[in-house]
């Protein structure tokens, strides 16, 4: 009994803490990084729970045309023109344009850090290929190819994410090439040369860790370009024909912004949330991954 | 005499075309001795070290031939060998520790698990073997409780700890030649001391011949068994330690051995006087 009245030791051992762990820590400390998280998680709950606690289906006809939010008998947030619900159109939409900006910045990291990765480390010719080829994607009109691209093959939620992700990588390929570039002459990369490491392992193992605090940040803020291209390709009218987006939701109504504003602007704010919310993680990464600060 | 284990023979360096950086140096290492090479900074000792272990970056053109004696007594020619080749042979058999540990350990690993790399690079141990092995080695370098200390990464130890993990990620596979270059330059002379006690004692425990690059004539007279001492790229002057520190035959290695201060040498001089270098037009 007498044993349990002492007080516990507080001293712990020196242990690393796990790195991703102060990362994500980090971001919660840094405000801007706790305001995005927060606001992003709002979207995600609202987008994956909002459809089923509010079960309306967002292409069915729900009232009249054009009733405005708190109307009588209208849907709690209007109708469209045609007399959709808003409100699951809003909760239903934000999948599509989440998934899209998720799954084109992947793609586009993906292939802006192979590139950036091997132009940066081997140098020479490669490096000078390379980088044309990303200048050829950087000269491109890259919304016009998008558009040519999905109107070429069946508009859908992969195929979008993939027009996404084929243009907006070469601002990923640029940074990972110039940190590659100054972690290739690092001590600990000749250290690891001097016991034999091959390049290709050297690679992968010291140099992409090292180079990923940027490349975070940048794909994070890709995510939210990917979700403003795929609303301005839905706007455009080349969403994913049978779905519902925040950005088809602002095409179909952008002509009736005079006389009902709420059709457009309730989708435009929705878009301006998300995309803002990333842009603010990405900014409270950038500070959390930040080595100055990270150091003890 | 034994045959040497490394044999390099009018070893030229050439930067884009520009001055040498080593020029027409020859010399031997035999198996289990530690030869020094010492000269000032930019007199191509580290140049060398890279050169023969094919570190150099392709504007380097390398002239002149090493030749390496392996474990089973065959030659191979190391200028010029392919990268394929010669990364079977590093961190295995000639293994190179450099001068500064804070930077020469990668940030984002445990020092256990680049410990372990090269094991299991070369020869394939499982990574649980590798992993017993690495705190082993911490163990050989001395570091105190290497079981936790393998756990953590470089920024979380110090200085001595960190060239310590760089001398056990160096000796792990048993190399037979290891190259210091300058390997407590950057410590201060308390850990310089153990550092170099370690390299000591560990030659004596394997056997493996060091090649210890350094500056520092206090170095070489508590280390070397043998001298290169090189200036301006070139050999100025080689043989055993005593010898060279008796008798310097020539006025560079007279110099530089009065370049290390000793206890009342500046009785009766008011200030330092700077260290006459001889002129840049001689070459």
């Amino acid at each position: 009994m007498t044993d349990t009245m002492l007080p516990e030791p507080t001293t712990r051992s020196a242990g690393a803490p796990a790195r991703q762990g102060s990362v994500f820590v980090a971001l919660l400390r840094s405000p801007v990084g706790l305001v995005g998280l927060l606001m992003l998680a709002t979207c995600l709950l609202a987008t994956v729970l909002g459809p089923m606690l509010y079960p309306v289906d967002p292409m069915e006809i729900a009232g009249r045309p054009l009733l405005p939010p708190g109307a009588p008998d209208a849907p709690p947030l209007g109708t469209d023109e045609v007399g959709r619900d808003l409100l699951a159109g809003l909760l239903n939409g934000g999948r599509v344009t989440l998934l899209v900006g998720v799954a084109a910045a992947a793609l586009s990291t993906f292939i802006g850090v192979v590139i950036g990765g091997l132009a940066g480390y081997l140098g020479g010719w490669i490096d000078s290929a390379l980088m044309r080829f990303t200048e050829f994607f950087q000269v491109l009109p890259i919304l016009l190819f998008a558009m040519v691209l999905v109107t070429l093959f069946q508009p859908s939620v992969g195929m979008l994410s993939f027009a996404i992700g084929i243009v907006a990588w070469p601002g990923t390929a640029r940074i990972t090439r110039a940190e590659f570039m100054r972690i290739r002459t690092l001590d600990y990369v000749r250290a690891a040369r001097a016991i034999g490491i091959p390049s290709l392992r050297i690679m992968v193992r010291l140099v992409l860790p090292n180079a990923l605090p940027p490349i975070i940040v940048i794909s994070t803020l890709i995510v939210g370009s990917a979700m403003l291209f795929e609303s301005g390709l839905s706007f455009l009218g080349l969403g994913a024909p049978g779905t519902v987006s925040w950005g088809t939701m602002l095409g179909d109504n952008r002509d009736k912004l005079a006389i009902a504003w709420w059709t457009v602007t309730l989708p435009g704010a929705a878009i301006f949330l998300a995309v803002l919310s990333i842009s603010l993680i990405g900014d409270g990464l950038n500070d959390a991954l930040n080595p100055k600060r990270r150091k003890r | 005499m034994t045959a040497p284990i490394l044999t390099v023979e009018s070893l030229g360096v050439t930067f884009d075309g520009a001055i040498p950086a080593v020029r027409d140096l020859s010399f031997d290492l035999y198996p289990g001795e530690t030869l020094a090479v010492v000269g000032e900074s930019g007199s191509g000792k580290s140049v060398t070290s890279l050169a023969i272990m094919g570190l150099l970056d392709d504007a380097a053109t390398v002239t002149g031939r090493a030749v390496y004696v392996d474990a089973a007594g065959s030659r191979v020619e190391l200028i010029g060998l392919g990268e394929r080749s010669l990364r079977r042979l590093r961190g295995n058999e000639i293994s190179m520790i450099f001068q500064e540990p804070m930077t020469a350990l990668n940030p984002v690993l445990t020092v256990g698990e680049q410990i372990a790399e090269a094991l299991r690079l070369h020869r394939g141990t499982s990574r649980r073997a590798a992993r017993t092995a690495a705190v082993e080695a911490m163990e050989q370098v001395r570091i105190p409780d290497p079981a936790r200390r393998s756990q953590q990464y470089p920024h979380e130890l110090s200085g001595g700890m960190r060239q310590r993990v760089m001398i056990a990620m160096a000796m792990v596979c048993r190399p037979r030649i290891l190259i210091a270059d300058e390997p407590t330059t950057a410590l201060d002379v308390t850990i310089q001391s153990q550092i170099l006690g370690l390299l000591a004692d560990l030659k004596d425990e394997t056997g493996t011949a060091v090649v210890l690059i350094t500056h520092d004539m206090g170095v070489v007279a508590e280390m070397a068994d043998r001298v290169v001492v090189m200036q301006q790229s070139r050999l100025v002057e080689q043989g055993a330690v005593g010898e060279i520190f008796r008798n310097p035959r020539e006025p560079y290695t007279r110099a530089l051995l009065d370049a290390v201060p000793r206890l009342g040498a500046m009785t009766g001089i008011d200030h330092p006087v700077p260290f006459p270098l001889s002129s840049e037009d001689e070459r």
